[in-house]
């Protein structure tokens, strides 16, 4: 029998043993792999981007209109900015009333954030519905940092950080948190239910509202846009669109409540050739500033 | 065996099946066709032992440093062991059968890669929620990922048919210089 040197007969019985201890070791003595996590993206990033162009250039991702001019884009574009403005000013006003009674009443005032938008391309998707997003060195990006596409369009929150790189899990991944939104009852947002709203795993979230008893005019109705208002997400971020209702279930077991599937603008969100950070601006130094 | 060739091979189908999985995306989120499995059970089937369970660890790792999984605190999470097991037990599977295969059928590379895949899911899934037993920082769903990982499984024969025209094509260059044992005759 050929003679093997112990270290090559009992490498691959090692090498499964670490396996198991690796699989079943605490998270917090496993960190390092992030290294190597990191460098074998680097690794495959070469080859993933050009087919996902190529991908992409094959089967585009579906957009909001499609027949529309770019110069018909870049004014629903500019709208759509617009409309956030005024109803972040319409949510900042309530919160601001809200804040004087508070502060009448001596509670903690927390200060107003501005925010810097940094556009990154995105490079490749991971398993899990997670998105690789090339991002080089930008100051104040962190994990939870906020990502917007097409302006308005929120789509997740960033879930790690590498030294060229940044993981986004977006808003319709299974594996998100719910998040709390409103559903805009009239174009001028003045009338608003709210919703808690949970992934389904094919690009949509579902949620539940309470039937309207009331008047027939503020009813939830297939198409009404839904935006978050959310106090676990920080405050730049409220208002952003979460999408537009699909369509509106019933719920045999609860006849007073609706169920209504929400689909993000941008068709599917974890094709997006390119994502904004929404990164707050401290003012400190070496912080806040792509 | 020729490991560049392997490395190559192993790169451009990691490659295909990350920029493919929005697209190959079965409609109902996580369902999709691995590209990896149908060149693992290519090798497995090809190969000698050796290199063959080196490739399935090596092949396994690199999809457990691709493959996060998201926490409950909004991160993300790198696990390395679960899909290196699963790939070493799928071709240990294959290994063991690979005597009364046809190696050069496409339908040999199918139903195999169907059958590892669902081997190295059911590894993957079950590692997984042994670890999330108690006060876990992941989120995990055993029997949706089970569903999901069934699936993906049946499906990864799509793939595997297409590719292993590819792979046939590219025998070759692999450099395999094996003594399969057959079970109805001589060495292949």
């Amino acid at each position: 029998m050929q003679y093997q040197h112990p270290i090559v007969r009992w490498s691959m019985p090692i090498t499964i043993v670490v396996l198991f201890v690796m699989a079943f070791a605490p998270l917090r003595w496993t960190t390092w792999t992030n290294w190597f996590a990191a460098q074998v993206k680097v690794a495959i990033v070469p080859i993933t981007h050009p087919l996902t162009i190529v991908v992409d250039t094959i089967v585009p991702s579906r957009i909001a209109d499609p027949e529309a001019s770019e110069r018909e884009l870049a004014i629903t574009n500019e709208l759509d900015r617009v409309r956030l403005e005024l109803l972040q000013t319409r949510a900042e006003n309530e919160r601001l009333t809200r804040l004087v009674d508070q502060l009448s009443r001596g509670a903690a005032v927390t200060p107003e954030v501005d925010v810097s938008q940094v556009p990154r391309q995105r490079v490749s998707s991971l398993m899990g519905d997670l998105l690789l997003v090339r991002t080089g060195p930008v100051e104040g990006l962190t994990r939870g940092t906020v990502v917007v596409a097409d302006a308005v369009q929120l789509l997740g929150r960033v879930a790690r950080v590498e030294d060229r790189t940044a993981t986004v899990l977006p808003i319709t991944a299974k594996a998100s948190q719910p998040i709390l939104a409103v559903v805009l009852l009239n174009e001028s947002g003045t009338q608003q239910v709210r919703t808690l709203l949970e992934p389904t795993g094919d690009g949509t979230l579902r949620g539940e509202v309470a039937r309207s008893t009331g008047d027939d005019q503020w009813r939830v109705r297939v198409g009404q846009e839904v935006r978050l208002r959310d106090d676990q997400w920080p405050r730049h971020a409220q208002m952003l669109v979460v999408g537009r209702i699909e369509r509106i279930e019933r719920d045999e077991d609860q006849p007073l409540r609706q169920r209504i599937i929400v689909r993000p603008t941008t068709e599917d969100l974890r094709r997006v050739p390119e994502v904004i950070f929404r990164i707050p601006i401290t003012g400190e130094p070496g912080g806040g500033r792509p | 065996m020729n490991w560049f060739v392997f490395a190559l091979a192993a790169w451009v189908a990691f490659g295909l099946e990350l920029a493919l999985l929005p697209i190959f995306d079965a409609g109902s989120g996580g369902v999709h066709p691995s590209m990896v499995v149908p060149l693992l059970v290519f090798i497995a089937i090809n190969a000698p032992r050796k290199p063959t369970l080196w490739s399935a660890i090596i092949l396994g790792v690199v999809m457990d440093l691709l493959s996060p999984i998201p926490g409950a605190d909004g991160g993300v999470i790198t696990i390395v062991g679960p899909h290196a097991l699963g790939y070493l037990l799928a071709v240990h599977f294959v290994l063991a059968v690979r005597g009364m295969l046809i190696a050069r059928n496409p339908l040999t590379i199918v139903v195999m890669s169907i059958l590892a895949a669902l081997v190295a899911q059911v590894v993957v899934i079950a590692i997984l929620t042994v670890r999330d037993i108690g006060a876990s920082p992941l989120m995990w769903d055993a029997p949706d990922e089970l569903r999901q990982g069934g699936f993906s499984a049946l499906y990864t024969g799509v793939s595997a048919l297409l590719l292993s025209f590819v792979f046939f094509a590219l025998a070759p260059v692999f450099g395999f210089h094996s003594a399969v044992p057959t079970r109805f005759a001589r060495h292949i």
